[in-house]
């Protein structure tokens, strides 16, 4: 609490920062129990005012209305698709690639190498439009391999790994060597085992950026089957200003938030450290 | 012991340091399926819509044939495309210096393993791992002129809240507001990782030498975390150059184009009106000044490290 | 157990010369140290040995057989490596099976190697723990029981004890010499410690620069150094060297005269030296002999208790360092007379060849 780690008695500084960061996180906790509240309140309570939201009347309707009539559910089945397809393609492909790139030699690997870091530099929306074409030609549009495949050619979870390996003691697989086992099993057996925190790392940045990706989904799954929960959502809410049903609007945000907000509270030390981790790099 | 040593003919071993083993083809195998969706995925696409950029390709109206730089000269015409940029970078300005001030300043508190700090590193990050669709959609309720919740505070006070949804000046930092609401996780998280890399001693000396919070603030932690704060600054004017979400589902580009990004037009030539050679000349801008920005960014790191 | 070959054996990075062109033969069954300060080239040619890397030139035999061009695990040797190098997700019976199973062992035969090189080593009670459950020295025992289970021809170590601390270092040692009798292999024994080199080695080859300056006896490399860097290299405290001028011969023998112009005889053949542009001396502290005609004062005096050691400044401003008996009654800017025994004075020509007492 104290900007120097000095060992002191708290004073008036220590109290004034108390106060500021107390009230920043009234302002990033305010919204959401505030619109928890709206979920839980009648839809023609809401259109005369939104003011006392602790007060009664509640109703559980809104959440009713959802598993009765919504495609919430579908479309977060697809997200879940999409998310896990294109976390464990990720982690496949990266793997074996930052693997090749740090610890193996063959003809034309630095220029490869350096074809990919400078992948890096390039943006989604810089390619976003021929790459709909092109998806287009091949009738990939509103499928889950279309949903999936692009983020795969992103190179930073084969520059996270590539980055891992190098620190890995060279000398473990040296030993291997030197215990005849062939480069496969090197790298299935010795080397691969001591990724997993490398993988969990890239597999949680994964996983929330495919969960909560928007552009591509948004010109891509056009078939309201196809659309994944942000872009579902996304749809639901155009003009809801003058709609009468914020309430349901509310809870649909908040079922949709809620799993992932659960997932966040239970891997939070990992997904702390992944994010950070991984851009730190 | 000095034996004249006469050029010899060597085998030049051009080969990795790191590297383990022998130099084979066959390895090339380990980066080979990445490499297939690197290219195919990527590569092309990247050439594909540099190309694209010089070509009059309308979905609608059917290809036109090569036209040169008339898409770029029809953007530099384009009010509407100007705004955009125009706005792109104004965002950009409101926006990374909030993301790096704020993010040091949570950072600089939460630095250390009380619960309390713990507990608020999870309510900072918390916000990250929602969706923008469920963000903007809390923060249009926020803003609703009658019966948002900034409305409702501020009537508690006798006072009317701003609309951010329909000012023109205010929509860009609206959106701003709510970016870093949602993403102040990830500054916050690399500013702690930086922290947490200088040593206890130097602090400890700093106290033996009678510094002030103050002094200990400029003179050691800033000193120390300076290539993280460049780091943080170049990862937020990337992230930021590509506003598109916030600004689609809050404002839907408006008031009067007050708050459409580059993106958000790219988005709508390409995929609303259909011209495909206009939007991919728009991408290849965007592309471009997101690298100079960068580039900016670290020149100007590198200059401080040096003076 | 075999005898290792190195013919012409050359490695480069790029245009950085790391071993120029080296040959020399290791005798089956021998413990050969490579002993050299670091950046000397040692470990290169280790890994050469291993085919951790490539030759850039010439040829590697084991038991006469050319090995340069197998893979590691072909060529029969077995390695230690600093930092043990243990897998570490594997138990300690695991690491030891992982090569064995690799060659398509029986899992009868793989048990009874473990039991027998876990008798050896002392670490039944340690098979079934992971690496990072074990102390330094425990590592240390796993790994070279890793290497026991092959039966190599050849065993390499490349600096293993530079992460024990210095007790477990010296137990360790011994442990080494121990297991040597053992097995009766070939140890091949990397280091930049001369005490380790010293207390180990069957022969010493002393690096320097990627060439080999010496191989030899630990005795012979340090009574008989063959060049002014092993001089310098082997013993503590070092060599004292000092530049001296050849006045003539005497009763067979050089007689140089120091800077100072006092006297030295010594027993070095002439034949050779006249012809060398500068002369140095060297002589070890302990053939320093006080009561001689050399006058100096003394410096700085180290009490190791059997001995002492006494660092005194000649006229010239040269410093020479002799050994005096553990209860010397000298202190610091008392003057001393020194003499060197001239039967055990060394002389360094300009090559930096030494010439000893015939």
């Amino acid at each position: 609490m104290v900007l120097g780690r000095g060992v002191k008695k708290l004073d008036l500084v220590d109290m004034l920062l108390l106060a500021a960061l107390v009230g920043l996180a009234i302002v990033w906790v305010a919204p959401i129990v505030w619109v928890i509240g709206l979920a839980f309140k009648p839809n023609d309570v809401l259109m005369r005012t939104t003011g006392g939201i602790f007060a009664p009347p509640f109703t559980g309707k809104n959440f009713r209305d959802i598993l009765a009539t919504s495609a919430v559910f579908g479309w977060m089945l697809n997200s879940f698709i999409v998310a896990i397809g294109q976390t464990f393609l990720t982690l496949a492909i990266s793997t074996l690639a930052g693997y090749g790139f740090a610890r193996t030699d063959f003809p034309g690997k630095r220029i490869a190498f350096i074809l990919v870091i400078a992948g890096l530099a390039v943006p989604e929306q810089a390619i976003i439009v021929p790459l709909h074409t092109m998806f287009a030609e091949a009738h990939l549009h509103n499928t889950y391999f279309g949903l999936i495949a692009p983020r795969l050619a992103f190179p930073f979870g084969v520059f996270l790994m590539y980055q891992y390996f190098k620190g890995v003691p060279r000398e473990i697989e040296e030993a291997a060597m030197l215990d005849n086992a062939s480069r496969l099993k090197i790298f299935f057996r010795v080397v691969l085992p001591l990724t997993v925190p490398a993988q969990a790392t890239l597999g949680i940045y994964t996983f929330l950026h495919a969960w909560n990706e928007y552009f591509w989904p948004l010109v891509s799954a056009t078939k309201p089957e196809m659309y994944t929960l942000t872009i579902g959502l996304a749809a639901t809410q155009t003009n809801f200003a003058q709609t009468e049903g914020i309430g349901f609007l509310m809870a649909q945000a908040v079922f949709a938030g809620l799993p992932i907000l659960i997932l966040y509270l239970f891997f939070q030390r990992h997904i702390v450290t992944a994010v950070a981790g991984g851009a730190g790099k | 012991m000095s034996a004249p040593s006469q050029a010899r003919p060597v085998r030049v071993a051009r080969r990795d340091a790191d590297a383990v083993g022998r130099r084979t083809a066959w390895n090339a195998l380990f980066i080979a399926p990445y490499m297939l969706a690197f290219l195919v995925l990527l590569v092309v696409p990247l050439g594909l819509g540099m190309w694209l950029s010089f070509q009059d390709y309308d979905m609608l109206a059917g290809y036109g044939g090569p036209v040169g730089w008339e898409n770029y000269e029809r953007l530099l015409g384009d009010r509407i495309f100007l705004g955009s940029v125009r706005n792109t970078i104004w965002f950009v300005i409101i926006s990374v210096p909030a993301f790096v001030g704020l993010g040091l300043f949570l950072a600089l508190l939460l630095n250390d393993d009380s619960r309390k700090s713990s507990f608020f590193r999870s309510i900072f990050f918390g916000s990250s791992v929602l969706s923008v669709t469920i963000v903007t959609l809390v923060w249009r309720l926020v803003y609703m002129p009658d019966r948002g919740l900034l409305q409702n505070i501020a009537g508690m006070f006798g006072l009317t809240a701003p609309n951010f949804m329909t000012t023109e000046a205010l929509a860009l930092p609206g959106i701003a507001i709510v970016t870093v609401w949602w993403i102040i996780g990830l500054p916050m998280m690399l500013f702690l990782a930086a922290l947490q890399q200088i040593p206890k001693e130097v602090y400890e000396a700093a106290a033996l030498d009678n510094a002030s919070r103050w002094r200990v603030l400029v003179s050691i932690t800033l000193p120390a975390i300076r290539r993280t704060i460049v780091l943080v600054a170049v990862i937020e004017v990337i992230l930021q150059f590509q506003l598109f979400g916030q600004a689609n589902l809050i404002t839907n580009g408006g008031p009067n184009n007050a708050s459409r990004p580059i993106v958000m037009f790219i988005y709508e030539a390409g995929f609303r009106d259909w011209m495909l050679g206009y939007a991919a000349a728009a991408s290849q801008i965007l592309f471009v000044l997101m690298l100079g920005a960068a580039m900016l960014q670290m020149w100007i790191g590198r200059q401080k490290d040096g003076g | 157990m075999a005898g290792i070959s190195l013919h012409n054996v050359g490695k480069s990075y790029g245009s950085v010369e790391v071993i120029p062109d080296l040959s020399m033969e290791i005798i089956s069954g021998e413990f050969l140290v490579f002993l050299g300060p670091s950046g000397c080239g040692k470990s290169t040619l280790l890994r050469m040995i291993a085919g951790l890397e490539e030759l850039s030139n010439g040829e590697i035999l084991i038991d006469g057989t050319r090995v340069d061009a197998l893979p590691p695990g072909q060529r029969g040797v077995a390695m230690v490596f600093q930092h043990y190098a243990l897998y570490p997700h594997m138990t300690v019976r695991d690491n030891m099976a992982f090569g064995l199973r690799n060659i398509g062992m029986s899992a009868g035969e793989i048990d009874r190697k473990i039991a027998d090189a876990a008798r050896i080593l002392e670490m039944d009670h340690l098979l079934a723990r992971k690496p990072s459950q074990l102390s330094g020295g425990q590592r240390q025992r796993v790994a070279i029981g890793r290497a026991i289970v092959k039966e190599p021809k050849a065993f390499l170590f490349d600096e293993p004890l530079s992460n024990l601390d210095a007790a477990l270092r010296s137990r360790t040692r011994i442990e080494l010499a121990r297991l040597h009798q053992q097995v009766k292999a070939t140890m091949i024994f990397v280091t930049h410690d001369q005490v380790e080199a010293m207390t180990m080695a069957s022969r010493i080859a002393i690096m320097n620069q990627g060439r080999i300056e010496q191989v030899g006896t630990p005795l012979e490399v340090y009574r008989r150094p063959r060049t002014r860097f092993v001089a310098g290299f082997i013993g503590t405290p070092a060599m004292n060297i000092l530049t001296v001028r050849l006045l003539g011969e005497d009763k067979g023998g050089a007689v140089v005269a120091l800077p100072g112009g006092q006297r030295v005889e010594t027993r070095v053949p002439i034949s050779g030296l006249a012809s060398s542009a500068t002369l140095e001396l060297g002589v070890r502290a302990e053939h320093v002999t006080t009561g001689g005609g050399i006058d100096g004062r003394a410096e700085v005096v180290e009490r190791l208790g059997d001995r002492t050691f006494v660092y005194a400044r000649l006229p010239d401003g040269a410093l020479v360092v002799y050994e005096d008996a553990g209860d010397s009654t000298v202190s610091v800017g008392d003057p001393v007379a020194l003499g060197f025994n001239p039967a055990q004075v060394h002389l360094f020509d300009s090559a930096g060849i030494g010439h000893h007492a015939a």
